[in-house]
């Protein structure tokens, strides 16, 4: 799976400006009115633990003039490594430590990303919700009515309009 | 719909009046512990439904609806609580609380704009409120650490649309009073159906009874032959003949007891009027006579004695003052030669031998007196045991005399109650025991054959008894085939009543069922952003129970994270849950999410995650209001909020000022960084 590309269709989805860096295929920009970022895609969990600081010192150099005119969003700034090498124990928890270093930008490296979904959840602290659901607002009485179709008219009203009891009763005694 | 202001005073920790408008996109508020954070978010939701949930246990009779209002020192400037709202379509609307209840805005009206009441909780207001607003205390309590049962019913209600308890607790009703109806059927079959066996039983008998009777006609003339003016109809006959039935036993029965008496006196009298008994009489009779005899010479010789003791008597003082004498003598001896006593002169020898003289008279008097005295007691002795004597003989001659006496009165009476009972010897004899047994005999012959007309008489009764029954059993088995049926009817009554409250139940559990399987994907994409554990990235659920449902959260292979997790990982597994049910409410137009210092207990890596959640959430336009205690976290909170154009952000910081309450201090806005700060290398 090319990672740079699902990135970018991912990124792009969730509304952000993405740019590809002249000369660096493995590498995107993306930016919007509150965050902005790269994404790195390395073909080792090992290169992403030699390269990663170097990686993120270059952008921000690169970026440093324009930032210093873009104080509201001069702190929002992300740097993601991805690669889809599947990394040793040592190498897990090397990437973790990148992650819980917050100097500079705020770091996202992750590895074993074999899918779409994989991609995905590697950009989530990026992306709005994705399972936003909304649950439907169904008529649940006439779904109770219609498994209570074996009660008559009468006595469907009776419980779930009139809820007098003793109608109730009088009704399931009657229909014999 | 969003919240667009708190105004309060005299209320928790505020005393003077504070008027804080709220940002449309998100608001961070911030202070150090005290500050007023907590009263903030208590503001909004004591204006919302009236009360405030947190804190529900008491403590000393006392809980948190005793301090909602000011009781700090110094007097509050008012007492009331305001929460504005704005919809979507720019329209505002508040509820104002004071301490005599709502007074401005309509609590229904409120209500109505903030939930869609039709699909909504019953307590909608209240669930709004706990699905709104989190505060640190509730993140773990109402999710992870709940038990299971009341985290299903948690989200049963906060999801809403389900709510049937009232359509089921009619349906239970309704059950419960047909299968009254069917135990009262049944008790009315059970009657029915013992009073048939009992009419079953009454007419084999009288089938039996009826049977086995002989000639009617028979019996009738033995029956008006045995007893005394027979009355005329038959059934009047039966009882007539049971009576001197009766009768006839009790006097049967007598007639054994005298005939067990006669013959007891007969043999007594025989033995007694013998020629050893004549003669014994005599003997005693004889005896009696001698011992009357002896008694006066007894007597005769008894006072002679006496009259001898009493002449002795009167000389004892004689011989006593000889004696008195005679120690007066001893003890004095001669004086000057002289008797001491009549003073004539006297030789001491002789003095001596008439002192000897005087002893020997005395006590020759003594013996005699003596041998009196107990010679007439003897006497006296003798003539009392013999009285005693013929006192005894008297007495046995008598008894003796008088037996047979006694024996033939107690045979005359005995005599003379036979007579009664209809045995009486022949004119000129006198009655034997030999009469008794053919009598006897002869009465328990009239009995058999009474028992027996009486048992023809009665079995012939019967047969009109048999018609009755068999008239009454047809009936009793009517009225059983009659119950049977209605007791089928209404046990088909109770099985569809029993039917409804189960298909509620059901409904009602499949209900939240979907909701939770469509609400899943959410819970777990949070969970995942979240990212509590390293190993553990998927949170499930289990839901399991049909009656009582229970509804555990899962990680990994079905483990439990109450217990597996950290208290900080709990809490990320908890804002999870929460989040993904407040994100999910069909029925809830509210579109604000309230968190009360949610990051308690969290490092800073995953109150990073946590941030990015919310940032995500706004990005779904949700107004999110966060409190936190921490400076650089509320930068960053306001950085990563995404504020917008048209959804700015908000921080405001809090500030408790002795004598004053909570205070607002700096509000500042955060307007959005449309800036592009990228470009192509």
């Amino acid at each position: 799976m090319n990672l740079v590309e699902e990135s970018r269709s991912i990124l792009r989805k969730a509304g952000y400006r993405v740019l590809q860096p002249h000369q660096s295929p493995s590498v995107l920009y993306f930016e919007d009115e509150s965050v902005y970022g790269f994404v790195s895609v390395f073909p080792t969990t090992e290169e992403i633990i030699a390269n990663w600081k170097e990686e993120q010192d270059g952008f921000l150099k690169l970026h440093v003039e324009s930032l210093r005119t873009a104080t509201g969003k001069a702190w929002n700034a992300y740097s993601i490594f991805l690669t889809e090498a599947r990394p040793s124990p040592e190498s897990q928890a090397e990437l973790l430590a990148i992650e819980e270093d917050f100097r500079g930008t705020r770091k996202v490296a992750r590895s074993h990303l074999k899918t779409s979904d994989d991609v995905h959840r590697a950009l989530f602290p990026v992306l709005p919700i994705g399972n936003l659901v909304t649950l439907q607002a169904e008529d649940l009485r006439s779904r109770l009515r219609q498994r209570l179709g074996f009660l008559n008219d009468k006595e469907i009203a009776a419980l779930l309009e009139s809820g007098d009891v003793e109608h109730l009763v009088s009704l399931f005694l009657e229909n014999k | 719909m969003r919240l667009s202001s708190v105004k309060a005073a005299g209320f928790r920790g505020i005393q003077q009046k504070i008027d804080i408008q709220f940002a449309k996109g998100f608001v961070v508020i911030c202070g150090r512990n005290g500050s007023g954070k907590s009263t903030i978010c208590d503001a909004i939701e004591f204006a919302i439904c009236g009360l405030l949930q947190k804190h529900g246990d008491s403590s000393g009779g006392e809980t948190i609806s005793d301090y909602v209002w000011w009781r700090g020192t110094g007097q509050a400037a008012a007492k009331f609580v305001t929460v504005g709202f704005v919809t979507d379509d720019g329209r505002e609307l508040s509820i104002t609380r004071t301490p005599d209840g709502t007074n401005g805005g309509d609590e229904d009206a409120l209500r109505r704009e903030l939930c869609n009441v039709s699909i909504a909780p019953s307590d909608c207001l209240r669930q709004l409120c706990s699905t709104s607003l989190f505060r640190d205390d509730d993140i773990t309590q109402l999710s992870v650490d709940m038990p299971e049962s009341e985290r299903f019913a948690f989200v049963k209600d906060a999801l809403g649309g389900a709510d049937f308890g009232v359509f089921e607790n009619t349906a239970k009703r309704a059950h419960e009073l047909v299968r009254a109806r069917v135990d009262l059927h049944e008790g009315e079959y059970e009657r029915e159906r013992q009073r048939v066996t009992s009419l079953r039983t009454e007419l084999s008998q009288a089938s039996i009874q009826v049977s086995t009777q002989r000639d009617i006609a028979e019996a009738e003339e033995s029956v008006r032959r045995i007893i005394r003016n027979p009355p005329v109809d038959a059934s009047n006959l039966v009882e007539a003949a049971r009576t001197e039935l009766v009768k006839l036993m009790a006097q049967s029965g007598s007639l054994i007891k005298l005939r067990m008496a006669f013959e007891s006196l007969s043999g007594r009298l025989s033995a007694i009027e013998t020629p050893a008994h004549n003669e014994l009489e005599q003997a005693l009779s004889r005896e009696v006579e001698g011992l009357r005899d002896r008694i006066p010479g007894v007597e005769r010789r008894n006072a002679e004695l006496s009259r001898e003791l009493a002449q002795k008597e009167e000389l004892g003082a004689l011989y006593a003052s000889l004696a008195q004498l005679h120690e007066h003598g001893i003890r004095v001896g001669l004086l000057d030669q002289s008797c001491p006593l009549c003073g004539s002169k006297i030789r001491n020898e002789t003095f001596q031998e008439h002192l000897a003289e005087i002893k020997r008279i005395v006590e020759a008097k003594s013996q005699e007196l003596g041998r009196l005295v107990t010679d007439n007691a003897r006497a006296n002795e003798e003539l009392r045991m013999l009285r005693v004597e013929l006192n005894r003989k008297e007495n046995e001659l008598k008894t003796v005399s008088e037996e047979a006496e006694l024996v033939r009165n107690e045979l005359r009476k005995t005599t003379r109650e036979a007579a009664e009972l209809g045995l009486s010897p022949l004119q000129g004899e006198s009655l034997t025991a030999s009469a008794f047994p053919a009598a006897i005999e002869a009465r328990q012959r009239v009995l058999s054959q009474l028992e027996a007309s009486i048992a023809t008489l009665e079995a012939s009764l019967y047969v009109e008894r048999m018609a009755v029954i068999q008239h009454d059993l047809e009936i009793a088995q009517n009225k059983v085939v009659e119950i049977s049926d209605r007791l089928t009817a209404t046990k088909k009554s109770a099985e569809r009543a029993k039917e409804a409250v189960d298909v509620i139940r059901r409904v009602s559990g499949e209900i939240v069922d979907d909701r939770l399987a469509e609400l899943a994907p959410l819970l777990g994409e949070l969970f995942l952003r979240l990212r509590p554990h390293v190993d553990w990235n998927d949170l499930s659920y289990i839901l399991r129970g049909d009656v009582r449902r229970f509804l555990r959260l899962a990680v990994g292979d079905n483990l439990n994270p109450r217990f597996m997790f950290s208290s900080g990982q709990r809490r990320a597994v908890g804002l999870a849950f929460l989040l993904a049910v407040h994100m999910s409410r069909p029925w809830c137009r509210l579109r604000s999410l309230i968190l009360d210092d949610p990051v308690q207990h969290i490092d800073d890596y995953r109150a990073l995650h946590l941030v990015e959640v919310l940032s995500s959430i706004r990005q779904s336009g949700r107004q999110v209001i966060c409190t936190v205690e921490d400076a650089a976290l509320a930068d960053l909170l306001c950085r990563r909020l995404r504020s917008s154009r048209d959804n700015e952000g908000m921080l405001i910081q809090l500030k408790y000022s002795v004598g004053e309450g909570v205070k607002l201090g700096d509000v500042k806005e955060i307007h959005t960084a449309p800036d592009l700060v990228l470009r192509s290398a």
